[in-house]
């Protein structure tokens, strides 16, 4: 049975706590064991898109003193549910961390997105969760860009048995951005609104995604303006827990 | 408009695209081709100057945009020139050429159409491309009927026609022809230039002297390197195979040819590009100016290159603003991004752009210094609290208190709900659950 | 390889017509350009007696060695030109300038023809760019690949702007 550590990330272990449970049920489900590093804080994502990398850094060493030390003979993949976070580590973390670049370099082969554990790795699109329902993705930039994953969410939904409506432009930003959501809030509203305007489109009764932030600030947006016919958004964690059979 | 407009287009690139993905090959040739002319950038740019004097071109060397104007003005006024007409080229734009040479009494005509009609507006052009993309066609007639001073029909052939015999009339009056230029062949000595109008066939063919304002970068080795960077530049720029003009000029008119300008000058623009080399930016200098990544840029289609304020924009303009000015101009461009990479996908010559956005945020010198050093003080405490189990707790257990009431949120809050932090976290559950 | 070509061309807004032989060739240049009353030919068309075909027919031929060209280019309505070479893809074809052959017959005048021997075709840009760089470069090089055109009004196509609203080309075998 390949053993899991989970890599939560502060925005779920904080605001998401659900989703960070169903992202545990889902690995469960998959045929993983699931165990959770309790000194894990943040990778240090938000500090480096605002501009200050040496800050990101200090919670990037964190981030490998704590991961880095799970013995790889007894760990086998440091998985998250989420594609930026993971891209952080993946993507940012061997140039952020180059002193320890061999170390940094070990942990990015070993951190995965959920999705991407699942599919390309364990090579399981049916979890055995059963889903009756229309589905639409958003492909979160992070994942798409810095990780190349596109397919493994859709494989899965499909997998479950929900039916899989493709939005218009399923690949372009939602216009979260972190800083830029603040800094910008009125392009990174109409981007929202274009992308629930697309998603909306599918007449679909989801809207899913990989990352916590694009949801947060997509249903955000949606809640404030009244849901319409805008599908309603959810992590692929979320969805997939609510299609298998109760615990017992 | 600008949305209509880049929709339009985005047909043609998606179409384009595919044809392209016949040589998924090609970026990578082209971006090692860049490469290979930035590993030695003094070198090529001495060979071109070589290759380019044997033929009989005058080279000026500037390394400040004042220094180019500077240049092409005394060029200008010793040859007692009167009217000097415009290309379309970004380089020219950068340095502020037409009202250099406004300033000094020339008349300088833009003979781009889309560039003229913006000069006629008395605007900025939008587009790095198509510089008048952010107009509706009754807003172009409007522009052009009252320089025509009669009344024109909101019809695109008959305003092309109008515009077409208005500069037709500036071609053959004009003493000089500027241009930027495309490529710049370091072995035979050659300037690529491409159009599509024909304008820049004009303004290196009717008047006595050609002056080509080129940015030191524009060097390629080799001119069969062209036959790789020219499909790969117009499939990405407009969604063409090839543009429909492509010029290639080895120097000016020789014995016996009865067109071609006497002279031909080119002005080699530094502006600060040099000091790029060796940086985490040098491989901006690959940057062929197709706009590719303008047109993929969510943030680009919402709010169109005006809103930057500055000659370049879009994700390019983002990185190259802030680097060409030392920081002084620009700053606040890199936060102008939702980092979602799809530039640095879109870069026909593999420029990570989104990645050297993320990096500008902290390396351009913040001219609010004051709220820099609130932002490193404010991230300093975060790191060091979150940087241990223990502060993470402490700090989160905080949030939790306030449900989430913290300052600074409005902006937030004004277009979108805001989640409050849970009453108990993941790991609080977690702990319990496996006590 | 002239199937690409020509539907390349055609696609950009080319009239194409040939392969055909020299005897077609003049005659369907001819025919073509009759309709007009001031041409420029340059001296490198690959069709013997050309000039005086058309003359024959009552149009007035300009070449680059009357001492009126320069004054008079801008009254023609057709220009005739050879290739120096031409690519299938992207599909374009290749004018030198030279004595005989100046840069603005095919700029100036609002109908470009153009005669192109199927024998200087060649398959693709990038093979044909490191012929050119090897051989000796004309002081201009000029590639097209069909009419002057502009996207700056509204981003849709219209031809003609300031070069030749109609670029034909006679494949000659």
């Amino acid at each position: 049975m390949p053993k899991v550590a989970l890599f939560v990330t502060c925005v779920a272990d904080q605001v998401f706590p659900d989703t960070a449970a169903a992202t545990v049920r889902v690995l469960e489900a998959a045929g993983a064991e699931v165990v959770f590093p309790a000194a894990q804080t943040c990778c240090g994502q938000p500090a480096i898109t605002a501009g200050e990398p040496a800050a990101a850094a200090r919670l990037a060493h964190h981030h490998l003193d704590v991961f880095g030390a799970l013995d790889a003979g007894e760990i086998d993949a440091i998985v998250a549910p989420s594609g930026s976070c993971t891209a952080m580590v993946c993507h940012h973390y061997p140039a952020l961390l180059a002193e320890r670049r061999t170390e940094a370099e070990a942990l990015a082969a070993r951190t995965f997105e959920l999705t991407q554990y699942l599919v390309d790795v364990l090579g399981v699109v049916d979890i055995g969760a059963r889903l009756d329902t229309t589905v639409t993705v958003h492909d979160a930039c992070h994942g798409l860009r810095n990780l190349g994953l596109g397919h493994e969410t859709r494989r899965l939904v499909e997998g479950a048995g929900a039916t899989l409506v493709e939005m218009t432009e399923p690949d372009t930003c939602c216009g979260f951005g972190g800083v830029f959501s603040f800094g910008f809030p009125e392009v990174s509203t109409r981007l929202a609104d274009s992308k629930l305007g697309h998603a909306a489109g599918t007449s679909a009764r989801y809207l899913v995604s990989g990352d916590l932030a694009c949801l947060m600030h997509l249903d955000g947006r949606r809640r404030k303006v009244g849901p319409g016919t805008v599908p309603q958004p959810i992590h692929i964690a979320d969805l997939l827990a609510s299609g298998l059979p109760p615990k017992r | 408009m600008l949305q209509r407009a880049l929709h339009n287009l985005d047909r043609r690139l998606r179409t384009a695209g595919e044809s392209a993905a016949a040589h998924p090959d090609w970026k990578d040739r082209a971006a090692a081709i860049r490469r290979e002319t930035l590993l030695d950038l003094d070198g090529w740019l001495d060979r071109l100057e070589h290759s380019l004097v044997a033929r009989g071109v005058h080279v000026h060397r500037a390394s400040t945009p004042a220094d180019a104007r500077r240049v092409v003005v005394e060029l200008a006024q010793a040859r007692g020139a009167r009217t000097v007409v415009k290309s379309k080229s970004m380089a020219t734009e950068e340095i502020d050429l037409g009202n250099a040479l406004e300033d000094a009494g020339l008349t300088s005509v833009e003979t781009d159409l889309g560039e003229y009609i913006v000069q006629l507006a008395g605007e900025r052009p939008s587009h790095m491309i198509t510089p008048a993309i952010h107009k509706t066609l009754p807003q172009i007639r409007d522009v052009l009927a009252k320089e025509a001073g009669t009344d024109l029909a909101v019809d695109r052939e008959a305003l092309t026609a109008w515009a077409r015999d208005r500069l037709r009339g500036e071609f053959l009056r004009a003493d000089i022809g500027i241009t930027g230029v495309n490529f710049a062949a370091a072995d035979t000595g050659t300037l690529v230039l491409v159009t599509n109008e024909g304008n820049g066939r004009f303004c290196t063919t009717l008047p006595r002297v050609h002056i080509a304002v080129m940015p030191v970068e524009k060097v390629i080795p080799r001119l069969a390197d062209a036959g790789i960077l020219l499909p790969l530049l117009t499939t990405h720029a407009t969604g063409q195979a090839l543009s429909n003009y492509v010029t290639m000029i080895s120097g000016p008119r020789r014995a016996g040819e009865v067109d071609g300008p006497d002279e031909l000058h080119v002005v080699f623009l530094d502006n600060r590009r040099r000091t790029l080399l060796g940086t985490r930016y040098e491989e901006m200098l690959a940057c062929i100016r197709c706009g590719a990544c303008l047109n993929v840029c969510p943030v680009y289609r919402n709010v169109s290159g005006h809103a930057y304020d500055s000659v370049y924009s879009g994700p390019m303009g983002k990185v190259l603003t802030p680097l060409l000015s030392g920081g002084t101009e620009g700053a606040d461009l890199p936060y102008g991004s939702t980092l979602c990479h799809a530039c640095s996908d879109a870069c026909p010559v593999k420029i990570p752009l989104g990645d050297m956005i993320l990096a500008l945020r902290a390396d351009v010198p913040d001219p609010h210094s004051g709220a820099r050093r609130r932002r490193r003080i404010f991230w300093t405490v975060w790191a060091r609290a979150w940087s241990t189990p223990s502060g993470y707790r402490l700090t989160t257990a905080l949030g939790r208190v306030s449900r989430g009431r913290v300052p600074g949120l409005q902006a937030w809050t004004s277009t979108r709900e805001l989640p409050r932090p849970a009453r108990e976290s993941f790991r609080d559950r977690w702990a319990k659950e496996h006590a | 390889m002239i199937d690409v070509f020509v539907a390349g061309l055609r696609a950009n807004s080319c009239t194409v017509s040939g392969p055909m032989n020299t005897d077609e060739a003049r005659a369907t240049v001819v025919e073509r350009a009759s309709a007009h009353l001031l041409v420029a030919c340059n001296d490198d068309v690959p069709l013997p007696a050309l000039v005086d075909g058309l003359r024959q027919r009552g149009v007035e031929v300009l070449t680059p060695g009357d001492p009126a060209w320069a004054e008079r280019l801008a009254d023609a309505e057709v220009g005739i030109t050879g290739a120096r070479l031409a690519v299938a893809q992207p599909s374009a074809i290749a004018l030198a300038a030279a004595p005989g052959a100046p840069r603005s017959t095919s700029l100036v005048p609002s109908v470009h023809i153009c005669v192109v021997r199927v024998d200087d075709l060649l398959p693709t840009l990038a093979d044909a760019m490191i012929g050119v760089a090897a051989g000796e470069m004309p002081s201009a090089l000029t590639w097209i690949g069909g009419p002057s055109r502009t996207g700056d009004l509204e981003m849709i196509t219209t031809l003609g702007v300031h070069g030749p609203r109609a670029v034909e080309i006679v494949l000659l075998d």
